[in-house]
């Protein structure tokens, strides 16, 4: 019951005119970054974070909360009106959604989605308020061979099982490998890879790697897929995007079965929602089939409702498995990670002790921020879909205007900008052959984590390395580890065999 | 791996193989990372995990999977979805708007080497320009007009508000 009332004393924190207003910017935003199909809730943070450095952090946090969940309610706006996802989460979503729009549904099934995502968001979050505290205090036992386990798990988590290639991944988690090693070494203070050079003395800073990947490189992408074929139409959504009692029924068991899918796959670092809202939807169309009426290919409300709520509730456990043991379980968490870092905030087991009262604040603000966000997105979806009418070259050269305001703000340097045209150009390289950014970004961060925990581990223990699989919970998150590349490598070599015949 | 390949008609042997500036990419980075490692001062520390083992064996998969990646091109050339017709067969041109995409990072590198001599204002403006144009965007004097107006909104906004300093350039002159 404690947690209650931390939580109450973060409502009391939170509910002043400042921290609303900056929930409310925050959901707008990631709504509308949400929306637009190419940019996501991690390129918002990116571009935020040099220019809200003076803002004090709690509005600052509260906005990037409200940013967090904001893009996966956009993001199947777009998805469900032009069949263009905003985002590789709202994909599976986007079947039946889209199917429900062009059937004259589209009400309803925008309204689907946002419920779904408010039922989700809310669940998880619940959870994440009544064990997030256990769990740090759980984890305020780990030593350095428990972190290493958790940071390498993370690292092919997200790089080799949840990739479609697992060289690819592995490629981006290597790069990011590089990029965090630049600078002083943390533990013997020795100069790396900086040649003599002054200016990085301090590292590559997390804000120029970020804002370079994710908005200048996509707004290179995008201008190399000048004069290429894009012809999306917009379907208008009319009529007032409420479900009726009926509708209302279908869709809730969907909504609690893809919550339940969504809620673990937040704790363990697997890369985002992708993997759960998929399974969502495999799941409802199996149910669907044992029904006398089948409903999927014509626009199955179940269809929307399972995957939509399985996204957001992993974003709302991911943002416990981030608080309670500073694990970001995506790109978006990653970055929200690197926001802690610049208010000299670690997330992790002692962040409840240290900054307890900002942390139940910041709980406090996801529930006000998803009802926010239900609020914004149930009746005005349609003024949203709006957005995607501004003509692209206005909306990338803002995005790249801002971004380098943005690194240059930060440090007023040069060179920071001289790295950005260069990561710029790498993170334009890499979208055009399909490697993934998530994994670059999940190494930056974690990166020093996992070197300094494997040499505290190895230097405590007279180089044994059996000290790495020395306690039970290390030998878990191996055994997991082994049993999801076991896995996938079966489901790869399953695919090939079938693509065979 | 798991990525459907094309039969591909009418083709050189560098189609679906660009790709391969990536391992060559990591490769740079890993002999990078050896002279760099070569380069480091440790001083005294003598610890077998000390500064550099975590870069060796950064460097050391860094190679391992640019030689693997290379083999995976050369075996299964990727050609992307958008550069096919419905038969599979190859379209023309590249896949790729070249002077799009130069358009755009020059003109990242452009405001890179103005901004401080000029001042933010007309870089903001010429980035903004230069990436409406590069996108297509014929309206060149209008373009930059829009420019100067969001990066003195920027100015105001950023500067005025949250105290961020930005380079007043040519507008410091007098």
């Amino acid at each position: 019951m404690e947690s209650i009332e931390a939580l109450l004393g973060g409502f009391g924190d939170v509910l002043t005119f400042k921290s609303l207003l900056f929930v409310l910017i925050g959901a707008v935003i990631g709504t509308a970054v949400g929306v637009l199909p190419g940019m996501g809730s991690a390129m918002a943070v990116a571009l935020l974070l040099p220019v809200t450095f003076t803002l004090d952090p709690l509005a600052a946090l509260v906005m990037f909360a409200g940013i967090y969940f904001g893009g996966l309610f956009g993001d199947s706006i777009a998805g469900i009106l032009m069949n263009t996802p905003g985002n590789s989460t709202a994909i599976a979503g986007t079947f039946e959604g889209h199917r429900m729009a062009k059937l004259g549904r589209a009400p309803q099934a925008l309204a689907t989605s946002a419920i779904g995502a408010f039922i989700g968001g809310t669940i998880a979050t619940t959870l994440v308020v009544f064990f997030a505290p256990s769990l740090a205090g759980w984890a305020t036992s780990f030593g350095p061979g428990e972190y290493f386990a958790l940071a390498l798990f993370a690292f092919i988590a997200t790089s080799a099982v949840v990739s479609e290639s697992a060289l690819k991944g592995l490629a981006a988690l290597v790069i990011g490998l590089v990029l965090a090693m630049v600078g002083t070494d943390q533990v013997s203070g020795a100069q790396r890879f900086t040649f003599g050079n002054l200016a990085l003395f301090d590292g590559i800073s997390i804000v120029v790697i970020t804002v370079a990947l994710l908005a200048v490189g996509e707004v290179i992408f995008v201008a190399s897929k000048v004069g290429r074929p894009d012809d999306r139409s917009l379907i208008p959504s009319e009529g007032r995007p409420f479900l009726s009692r009926a509708e209302f029924r279908e869709a809730l068991p969907a909504w609690l079965r893809g919550t339940g899918f969504g809620v673990p796959f937040g704790v363990i670092p697997a890369g985002g929602a992708e993997v759960p809202t998929f399974l969502a939807y495999g799941t409802e169309r199996k149910l669907d089939r044992r029904r006398p009426d089948p409903q999927f290919g014509k626009g199955a409300i179940r269809g929307v409702a399972g995957p939509e709520a399985a996204g957001n509730a992993t974003s709302g456990t991911a943002m416990g498995a981030l608080l309670a043991l500073g694990l970001p379980t995506s790109a978006t968490a990653a970055m929200l990670l690197a926001a802690f870092r610049q208010y000299g905030m670690q997330p992790g087991p002692l962040l409840f002790t240290r900054n307890g009262e900002l942390v139940w604040a910041l709980l406090a603000s996801l529930f006000i921020g998803l009802i926010v966000l239900l609020i914004l997105n149930l009746p005005f979806a349609p003024l949203w879909a709006k957005l995607l009418k501004i003509e692209k070259a206005y909306l990338y050269a803002a995005i790249g205007t801002f971004a380098c305001f943005g690194v240059y703000a930060a440090s007023a340097a040069t060179v920071d900008l001289v790295f950005m045209v260069a990561l710029g150009a790498l993170a334009f390289a890499m979208r055009r052959y399909d490697i993934p950014l998530a994994p670059v970004l999940i190494a930056v961060i974690l990166g020093p984590l996992a070197e300094e925990s494997l040499r505290a581990a190895m230097n405590n223990s007279d180089n044994n390395p059996m000290t790495l699989i020395s306690t039970p919970i290390t030998i878990t998150l191996y055994a997991l580890l082994a049993f999801a590349i076991i896995y996938t490598v079966a489901g790869k070599v399953r695919s090939r065999r079938q693509a065979d015949f | 791996m798991s990525e459907p390949t094309h039969e591909v008609h009418g083709s050189s042997f560098w189609t679906g193989r660009s790709g391969l500036i990536m391992p060559a990419v990591l490769a740079a980075i890993g002999i990078f990372l050896v002279i760099g490692i070569a380069d480091m001062d440790v001083g005294s520390n003598t610890e077998l995990f000390g500064p550099r083992a975590f870069p060796w064996i950064v460097a050391i998969t860094c190679f391992i999977i640019a030689a693997l990646l290379t083999v995976q091109i050369i075996r299964h050339p990727e050609v992307p979805e958008s550069m096919l017709d419905e038969e599979g067969n190859l379209l023309p041109g590249t896949a790729s708007n070249w002077s799009a995409t130069g358009m755009t990072i020059g003109s990242f590198a452009l405001f890179t080497v103005i901004l401080e001599p000029i001042g933010w204002i007309i870089s903001a403006a010429v980035v903004f320009l230069g990436i409406t144009a590069g996108l297509g965007n014929r309206r060149y004097v209008f373009n930059f007009l829009v420019g100067l107006a969001i990066a003195s909104i920027m100015q105001l906004v950023f500067s005025g508000l949250l105290g961020l300093n930005l380079p007043a350039g040519v507008f410091g002159w007098w």
